[in-house]
């Protein structure tokens, strides 16, 4: 019943959007590992450097509201220089929010700064709003519009740099954290801020860096996203949600269970949306990949407990 | 080396030190005693900075370190070993030591090592261990070994002897006199008080945050 | 109660003082709901009937936020469904039959949000706040997708359905102003509701479970029950919210209202508020739904409201702007108190902050 050229297309595209998803799980990790909250404002944070890139870049003749008064003026840069713009806005976003948060949430429960970390979210969003409302635009990629056929399945150029991107991410990431000072400095400072405080670490400093960095991170994200989609509000929801999923299964702690998470959700997206399983409307789909994420989460907070108890015995 | 002036601080709006006067010389073992409450760890926390002042001053090698972060105190030389362990505990052995010396030059922290390591021979064995998986003597061990790291010029340790066996606070105490033989000053919170009373040349008793008493140690020699 | 850290300590005559603020608040708001409807336009009559659904709907997340101490982000999801769903049985009846009368198509819709809130509580009701955010927020983008797009239910876009204002026990709300009384009513009746709740035997042992799990597992209380049982009430308080707005518009909303995004404008309101004051809670909601359509010149927009909404609440603590404000007036008067209390050398000691249900990180 399988169609092979569907299931592999499906694979392949399943692994750019996991690599996709994974770019953004790794700053919600990150964030987390600092912070404690879950950074729902990292959605904020990749669209306005979606939008920024998108303004820079686009073809005017290819915008929404073309022809029309309503026309969006966008640049026609080239694509390099618009995506370092991009990610340095996701630097600057992140910084100034954890510029406002740090520090005082110290003590405050988990729930709290993430509640704070929805109104950074809705803020930056209000703010794409406020100046290109009701967007909701093609994007051309910073990879241009070529595509290869590798192992029967017909690929992006774009869809190869993603994971391309990730898989270097991760290379760099494993040895900054398990290399080097810093790394040793970011872990010790997420198993007990305090007594990292207290040895000289610098904490400030060294999660306004981690934070810096997943800004960036969620700045490439909207940057790397929206050519595979369009640009628009509700859409980086949805990356979100999944890159969310991703980093849940590893309890926001882990990075490899991150990764593998955003590579699972990756892969039901592509074969429920590619129709491995024959064809399945896009409710359905979002009913699948919450009963995956619930399950996720079950096994997570069992996980959890069983260490807990080890730890209390 | 260490004036503590009309401190005062505590947690939120709960007060917990009342105009504390307090200093520590080179080469001197001051211990710290006082019934549970009493503010002792507070006041360790407020000399290496984790604790904010609300009142007073805190005077390091003629410099007022009031109000700084407590990576510089390290910086400029001091260490606590804070109360209840707090090693990380998804770090190795090695990685707790290291992560003690953000700032501390390569050689130094060489010589540290190997100080650490004879004083606590066990830590040298288990290098790579994850520390949550070290025993609580073990873990213990290597607070008072991270503190070290740094080679610091005022020592602060709050309840070394907690879990450890009484042959191993007796060495830990002989180390600590000849780190003050050395010149470097220690403040030491116990709940084992004769120990530190015999070990230390001065002893402050604090009752609700205040200081009650400071005599020379009545406990002589060790 | 935690409600007031101070009245604690102070002198059983005192205590008759602590509800003036609240008495004065409804007095002043049944006053300019008397008085205000007949001089102002009827768009503003409108955007207030709509102010008092709203907070109906926030009364349910500040159930949720305040006696299970969790936050859930399908906010929205809950009150569109019951929307929907409500104008559907009050447009088409069920399975051919005729159209609903009113209050079987509203029991209808506050069922189905009542069902889904417990739905999502019940399996997590064991899990820690943050894994319910991201799972309520997964299903707030689920009905986004289902539900919300079957337009067979949802009345689509057309301008042309019309979903008719509700007929009660034989009178018809069929101006807007009565409609306005008619929902002001059952917001006071949901406030009464919530109050009386939360007094009840119930409602200090959801309080319990919410500051201490452990002191309320030792005295037999269960922690998950009570969270199902808060998940349950929120829901429902939405669920009313929702039946009274399906014939607002006396067509179906457009879809835009109920996205996640508006499920964290919602959130912001008990987030500013505070969730102990029924009444700051009502007035925030109302200023809330008045605000952008009163600076719409200056281009408010909702994201950004509803953002700086969430950022200073956060910032302002657990007890919110109503709670603060509460705080503070109880301080002068404690403070003008122990002045009177000539001799007393005891320290003036500040009320502390009541720590939110706290979970180790
Ligand atoms: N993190 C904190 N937040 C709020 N209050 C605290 C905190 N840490 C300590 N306290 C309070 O400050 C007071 C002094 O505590 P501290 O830990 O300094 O006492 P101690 O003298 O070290 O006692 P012990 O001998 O039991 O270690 C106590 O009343 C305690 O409840
Ligand atoms: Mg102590």
């Amino acid at each position: 019943m399988f169609d092979p050229f569907i299931v592999k297309a499906s694979l392949v595209t399943g692994v750019a959007l996991g690599a996709l998803y994974g770019i953004l799980a790794v700053g919600l990790v990150l964030s987390f590992r600092m912070s404690r909250m879950v950074a729902f404002v990292h959605g904020g944070i990749a669209l306005c450097s979606a939008f920024l890139y998108w303004y820079l870049t686009a073809d005017p003749a290819r915008t929404s509201g073309h022809g029309t008064n309503l026309a969006y003026a966008t640049k026609e840069w080239p694509k390099a220089p618009a995506v370092i713009l991009a990610m340095l806005l996701g630097v600057g976003l992140a910084a100034l929010f954890a510029w406002v948060a740090t520090g005082r949430m110290a003590n405050w429960p988990r729930v709290t700064v993430t509640t704070f970390a929805l109104g950074g979210m809705l803020i930056f969003t209000g703010i794409t709003q406020e100046i290109w409302p009701g967007a909701f635009e093609i994007v051309p990629s910073p990879f241009g519009r070529g595509r290869v056929t590798i192992w029967g399945a017909n690929v992006s150029h774009h869809q190869i740099a993603v994971i391309g991107i990730l898989v270097f991410l991760v290379i760099v990431l494993h040895f900054v954290v398990t290399r080097t000072k810093t790394g040793v400095q970011m872990r010790a400072i997420s198993d007990d801020v305090e007594a990292a405080e207290i040895v000289g670490i610098p904490v400030r400093k060294v999660s306004m860096g981690v934070w810096c960095l997943s800004g960036a991170l969620a700045g490439l994200g909207g940057v790397l996203l929206t050519p595979m989609t369009r640009l628009g509000a509700s859409v980086v929801l949805f990356v979100l949600i999944r890159s969310l999923a991703g980093a849940v299964l590893g309890g926001f702690r882990s990075l490899p269970l991150a990764l593998l998470g955003a590579m699972l959700f990756g892969q039901v997206e592509a074969h429920t949306a590619g129709g491995t399983f024959g064809k399945i409307s896009s409710g359905w789909r979002e009913v699948i990949l919450m009963a995956v994420l619930f399950l996720g989460v079950l096994l997570v907070v069992r996980r959890k407990r069983s260490q807990f108890r080890l730890a209390e015995t | 080396m260490l004036e503590i002036e009309s401190l005062r601080a505590g947690y939120g709006r709960l007060p917990v030190l009342f105009d504390i006067d307090l200093a520590v010389d080179e080469g001197e073992v001051l211990a710290i005693v006082g019934p549970n409450g009493a503010g002792k760890s507070t006041l360790l926390k407020s000399i290496i900075g984790v604790v904010t002042p609300t009142a007073g001053r805190i005077v390091f090698d003629g410099s007022r370190v009031t109000h700084e972060p407590p990576h510089l105190r390290v910086e400029r030389g001091m260490a606590l070993s804070p109360e209840g362990r707090r090693i990380f505990a998804s770090l190795s052995v090695r990685e707790n030591l290291l992560a003690g010396a953000a700032r501390t030059p390569i050689n130094v922290v060489e010589q540290q090592l190997q100080r650490i390591y004879t004083l606590f021979p066990i830590l040298s064995e288990r290098t790579a261990q994850e520390a949550g998986s070290l025993s609580g003597g073990e873990q213990q061990m290597l607070a008072i070994g991270r503190a070290l790291i740094s080679a610091p010029r005022m020592l602060l340790i709050d309840e070394p002897s907690m879990g450890l066996a009484p042959l191993i606070v007796a060495e830990l105490y002989q180390a600590l006199h000849k780190l003050a033989e050395d010149g470097i000053g220690i403040v030491v919170v116990d709940e084992r008080s004769t120990e530190a009373i015999s070990a230390a040349d001065r002893v402050c008793v604090i009752e609700k945050g205040r200081i009650v008493s400071l005599t020379a140690s009545t406990g002589g020699d060790a | 109660m935690s409600s007031s850290p101070t009245s604690l300590r102070l002198p059983a005559g005192l205590s008759g003082y602590r509800p003036t603020p609240q008495v004065m608040g409804v007095v002043v708001l049944a006053l300019a709901i008397g008085i205000v409807p007949h001089f102002v336009r009827e768009y503003w009559i409108f955007l207030s009937t709509a102010g008092f659904l709203t907070a109906i709907t926030v009364m349910g997340l500040a159930v949720i936020i305040g006696w299970a101490g969790q936050v859930t982000l399908a906010g929205a999801a809950l009150l569109g469904t019951s929307v929907y769903i409500t104008g559907y049985l009050l447009r088409e009846g069920l399975a051919g039959s005729a159209p609903w009368p009113f209050i079987p198509a509203m029991i209808g819709g506050v069922a189905c949000a009542t069902v889904l809130s417990a739905l999502v509580a019940i399996p997590t009701a064991k899990f820690s706040g943050i894994y319910v955010m991201v799972l309520t927020m997964g299903l707030q983008v689920t009905m986004e997708r289902t539900l919300f797009t079957y337009t067979w239910i949802t009345g689509g876009a057309g301008a042309d359905v019309r979903v008719p204002r509700p007929k009660v026990f034989g009178f018809h709300f069929n101006t807007d102003t009565r409609y306005f009384y008619l929902s002001f009513v059952v917001m006071v009746i949901a406030g009464v509701l919530m109050h009386s709740l939360r007094r009840s035997r119930h409602g200090r042992a959801i309080h319990l479970v919410r500051t201490d799990r452990q002191a309320a597992a030792a005295v037999g209380i269960s922690p998950w029950r009570y969270r199902v049982i808060a998940f349950a009430v929120g829901g429902f308080l939405i669920g009313i919210a929702g039946a009274f707005t399906a014939p607002l518009y006396e067509s179906p909303p457009a879809l835009t209202q109920y996205i996640l995004f508006q499920s964290l404008f919602l959130l912001a309101i008990p987030v500013v508020a505070g969730t102990q004051t029924i009444v700051g809670l009502a007035s925030v909601a109302v200023a809330f739904q008045i605000l952008p359509a009163a600076l719409q010149s200056h281009r408010l927009s909702v994201y950004l409201l509803g953002g700086a909404g969430l950022i200073g609440g956060t910032l302002l603590g657990p007890r919110g702007m109503a709670g603060t404000l509460l705080d503070v007036l109880q301080q002068r008067r404690d403070v003008a108190r122990l002045r009177q209390v000539a001799g007393a050398d005891e320290e003036t000691e500040a009320p502390s902050r009541p720590a939110e249900s706290r979970e180790s990180p």
